[in-house]
């Protein structure tokens, strides 16, 4: 399938070259979209450097996925969307929170069950105590 | 009860460092394993060739197999694993070159110095082609079968050993 | 030949502590104070090797070169693996004699089992990780040191850290010993409280010099990433100050024996667990190095011997001791003492489940995921708004039981009302759920302790009647009040601007008007910068001052640093961070206001105060 050339003008519309991640590259034009798209990239890990968000990073890698970032909101894909199309690529790692299914139901409810293990614990003991 | 209670950190403990020297011990899980690209398709959209004029897009690749090779003249390691790309020449394999964020000069001026093995190359300044096929980095490449399936993917620099076991054993 | 010697001073401490290993009372003093300066030698020969830039030390040709300022070259030692072991084990050595001239309980019993811990370490030092390995014929050219750490900060963080984990392994030795003879009572509370208290005060000091290395360095005014090394320090932490309290019970109450042991283990095994997973190389990812396993896997028995053989003792030694002591009702200061453990181990198990969450995924279903900072921020900081609540009721709590609820309370009612008005206010401004909890917290903390410390000293009026330890509890409480505050509300108001200037141009941010005025290029000890000159001025376009950061490109290594410039002010910082240029017409800036960051680091300072402050008081 080829694109009509059209398409790219109309793309190229929509940016502007400003600077993100203190690299410069085309950004949105419309002001919500691209704070949108900000919000976004915080989301989302950089996988060449461990601890980066694609806001963060410089890398090529960095770059580009913040680029498809932007060109699937102008598409109007929902973020769940992007994330889940992200995932399919590259696995979990990809997003800076893990998401919440039944591989990281453990991981969310532990701390609390712990919590509330202590907690029953504690009172069992001063009953025990008691009588 | 309070024995029963003492004892849970104790199994813990026990179990963690089991856990721990299994994942140490454990041989590092060969790259077909962890690729989530294997039995995926190639791209959808076109994209820009380096030389030439008109866009490729999947369906051209179509018929035959092909090795598309994520190289930059910024990859310090794809210097490396070039001679092994110049080396290999198989009949019914077809090396296609997927140039990513590079201007065009720096692209050409890095194939004239260290060679072009590549039947095509791909331009792709804004990574549409990387980030769909799941790419973290440069040299990465991939073995795609006749009918536009991924049948094999390796991040990293292809090393002779590699390109014979992994890549000319898959071809008939 | 400094190798040599360096070696040599190695090997002798390990014979050393192996004999120490026996227990006997001959000359433990000489003993341990010549396995101290043996080690403190072999540092100091290698220190030596990159003062003089010996490359024929393989140590010192991968880290260091011949460019580098002195002072890097000083503290580039103890920035890899076997210089940084090698620090360890010296100030190990340093605890041994300080040990070694105290009077101890079990005193003979606690020296050997500190120095076979001891000798766990030497051996890694000397069989896996030796700094002394020679290369011939030695190379012309050293590799250089990571840019980042050539930064005062991160030259300081991990001398300051190994004094703090250090320590512990003491408390787990003296632990150890007291739960073989059932002696887990108040004279071995007293004992290990100076030693614990010590050393919490130094990791906390680490860990805040590290987290503002971060903050100046990383170019993201963010302080606390969330990532393993990070962690790997916090867990012990959090432990330690679990520890401090539980502590605290048993010595003025003899209760929760069971516990304070199980902490005191903890803390120490922590520390372990953070350099096992720091330097073994099992939390590293596809594309980086692969590090030595054979490493990992001593140091991964030595840490299950110690894990699960204290963990052991402590189950096949428990018995009931509650029979001879009064029990305490929930509400009092042991109970609210009892739920500080609880939330302070939850807290450490949230961390430690963060860490270990990937490992576990990928050995039982070969699939990878990452924890990052979401799940940190969402679980850890809801987790500590509990601890944070009964920290400001537990101080006034009497011991057994507090049958005055009511006074206390009304002594608390100015601290309820502004803390009321304070989450009224910063409602309306429409922060976040997770920062307005935060905020009002920290601030009912810092409330809660002020009135105490002016009910206590009875108006501010007797304040030489208290112990030295309730100022110290008044100063830690406030910070951590502090703390929580501080981050909550650098979190909910801080600003970033990603902006592009060219030369002479002015942008708005905040209360300030930004120029650039000059940028140029120009070179330092061992890098080429690029530097620019931004003018700030306030909104009434009165000069406020002059920040220059900084694009480095350090030659040997061939890297790119960014050096941010930060104004400091009392309630913010003003952080710039240059990056990209477009053709040297267009420069990508990025602006942070940071308000409240002084008062993080503040807190931290606070809180290592004390810790580290009056230590030698008997009170």
């Amino acid at each position: 399938m080829r694109l009509p050339s059209i398409f790219f003008m109309l793309l190229a519309f929509l940016f502007s070259l400003s600077s993100v991640a203190l690299t410069f590259e085309p950004t949105l034009d419309d002001p919500a979209q691209e704070a949108h798209a900000n919000a976004l990239f915080r989301e989302i890990r950089c996988m060449v450097c461990t601890a980066e968000s694609i806001h963060e990073s410089k890398t090529e890698l960095a770059q580009d996925m913040r680029t498809l970032v932007r060109t699937k909101i102008t598409e109007g894909l929902s973020d769940q969307a992007i994330k889940d199309y992200l995932v399919e690529r590259y696995g979990y790692e990809i997003l800076m929170s893990p998401p919440f299914v039944p591989l990281t139901y453990m991981l969310w409810l532990g701390p609390v069950l712990l919590l509330l293990l202590g907690i029953t614990l504690i009172l069992l003991f001063s009953r025990n105590r008691r009588t | 009860m309070q024995r029963i209670v003492l004892f849970l950190p104790f199994s813990v403990a026990l179990l963690l460092m089991v856990m721990f020297g299994v994942r140490l011990t454990a041989p590092e899980t060969p790259p077909q394993q962890q690729s989530r690209m294997i039995g995926k398709s190639l791209p959808t959209q076109s994209i820009e060739q380096l030389n030439e004029a008109e866009p490729l897009s999947a369906s051209d690749l179509k018929g035959r197999y092909v090795l598309l090779n994520v190289f930059a003249s910024w990859c310090a390691v794809c210097t490396l694993e070039h001679p092994n790309l110049m080396a290999l020449n198989h009949p019914e394999l077809s090396l296609v070159g997927v140039n990513w964020k590079d201007k065009k000069v720096n692209a050409n001026g890095w194939l004239t110095r260290h060679g072009n093995p590549y039947d095509t190359v791909i331009w792709d300044y804004d990574g549409r082609w990387v980030v769909e096929l799941g790419v973290t980095g440069a040299p990465e490449s991939f073995l795609v079968s006749p009918d536009g399936t991924i049948i094999y993917h390796y991040a990293g620099a292809l090393t002779p050993q590699l390109i014979e076991h992994e890549i000319l054993s898959r071809l008939p | 030949m400094i190798a040599t010697l360096g070696n040599l001073g190695l090997l002798s401490a390990l014979i050393l502590a192996l004999i120490q290993s026996y227990p006997s009372p001959w000359r433990p003093r000489t003993l341990a104070a010549l396995t101290c300066s043996s080690l403190w030698l072999a540092m100091l020969c290698l220190i030596w090797g990159y003062i003089a830039s010996d490359f024929s030390i393989e140590n010192v040709f991968l880290n260091s070169h011949e460019a580098k300022p002195l002072l890097y070259k000083i503290t580039g030692s103890w920035g890899n693996h076997e210089g940084s072991m090698l620090l360890l084990n010296a100030i190990l050595g340093c605890y041994g004699l300080a040990l070694a001239c105290k009077k101890a309980p079990y005193q003979s019993a606690t020296t050997s089992l500190f120095n076979l811990i001891f000798l766990g370490f030497l051996g890694f030092s000397f069989f896996t990780s030796n700094p002394f390995v020679v290369l011939s014929p030695p190379p012309e050219v050293g590799q250089g040191l990571n840019p980042l750490l050539q930064d005062i900060g991160l030259a300081l963080h991990p001398p300051i850290l190994y004094i703090g984990y250090v320590g512990f392994s003491i408390v787990f030795a003296s632990t150890l010993i007291h739960i073989y003879h059932h002696h887990l009572d108040q004279n071995w509370a007293r004992f290990i409280k100076p030693w614990v208290v010590f050393s919490w005060g130094f990791l906390t000091l680490g860990i805040g010099l590290g987290s503002w290395w971060a903050y100046r360095e990383l170019g993201w005014g963010g302080f606390w990433f969330w990532d393993p090394v990070e962690n790997a320090s916090l867990l012990p932490w959090l432990c330690a100050t679990a520890l401090v309290h539980s502590l605290l019970v048993l010595e003025k109450r003899n209760h929760l024996p069971q516990w304070t042991a199980l902490l005191a283990i903890l803390t120490f095994t922590l520390c372990l667990v953070g350099i096992f997973l720091v330097r073994s190389g099992i939390l590293t990812s596809v594309h980086s190095f692969a590090l030595d396993p054979e490493r990992g896997m001593y140091f991964l028995a030595f840490l299950a011997i110690a894990l699960c053989g204290s963990l052991g003792l402590l189950v096949y030694k428990s018995t009931a001791t509650s029979a001879n002591k009064t029990p305490f009702k929930l509400l009092s200061k042991e109970g609210s003492l009892l739920f500080n453990n609880l939330f302070l181990t939850v807290l450490c198990f949230t961390v430690l489940l963060g860490i270990l969450y990937p490992i576990i995924i990928e050995v039982i279903y070969a699939t990878k995921i990452s924890v990052g900072s979401g799940f940190y921020n969402a679980s850890f900081n809801s987790l500590s708004f509990p601890l944070l609540a009964l920290l400001c009721i537990a101080p006034y709590l009497n011991w057994k039981h507090e049958k005055k609820l009511s006074t206390h309370l009304k002594s608390l009612a100015p601290t309820l009302l502004l803390t009321a008005i304070a989450f009224s206010w910063f409602w309306i401004q429409e922060v976040t759920l997770m920062c307005l909890l935060g905020l009002t917290l920290g601030i009912a903390v810092m409330l809660s302790t002020l009135t105490y410390l002016w009910k206590q000293t009875r108006q501010f009026k007797q304040f030489k009647t208290q112990p030295s330890s309730f100022y110290r509890m008044i100063i830690g409480h406030f910070g951590l009040g502090l703390l929580a505050f501080s981050i909550s509300a650098n979190s909910a108001f801080k600003q970033e601007k990603d902006l592009v200037f060219t030369l002479g141009q002015t942008h708005e941010i905040g209360q300030f008007n930004i120029t650039l005025t000059d940028m140029h290029l120009d070179t330092g000890a061992n890098y080429f910068t690029r530097r620019g000159i931004f003018s700030v001025q306030d909104r009434q376009n009165q000069l406020v001052t002059h920040l220059l950061p900084e694009v480095r490109y350090y030659v040997a290594e061939a890297q790119n640093t960014t050096e941010s410039d930060i104004y400091y002010s009392l309630w913010h910082n003003l952080y710039i961070a240059m990056g990209d240029t477009e053709d040297a017409i267009e420069f990508a800036v990025r602006i942070y206001i940071q308000p409240f960051i002084n008062l993080l680091w503040l807190a931290c300072l606070l809180m290592t105060i004390s810790g580290i402050w009056g230590i030698r008081s008997k009170r």
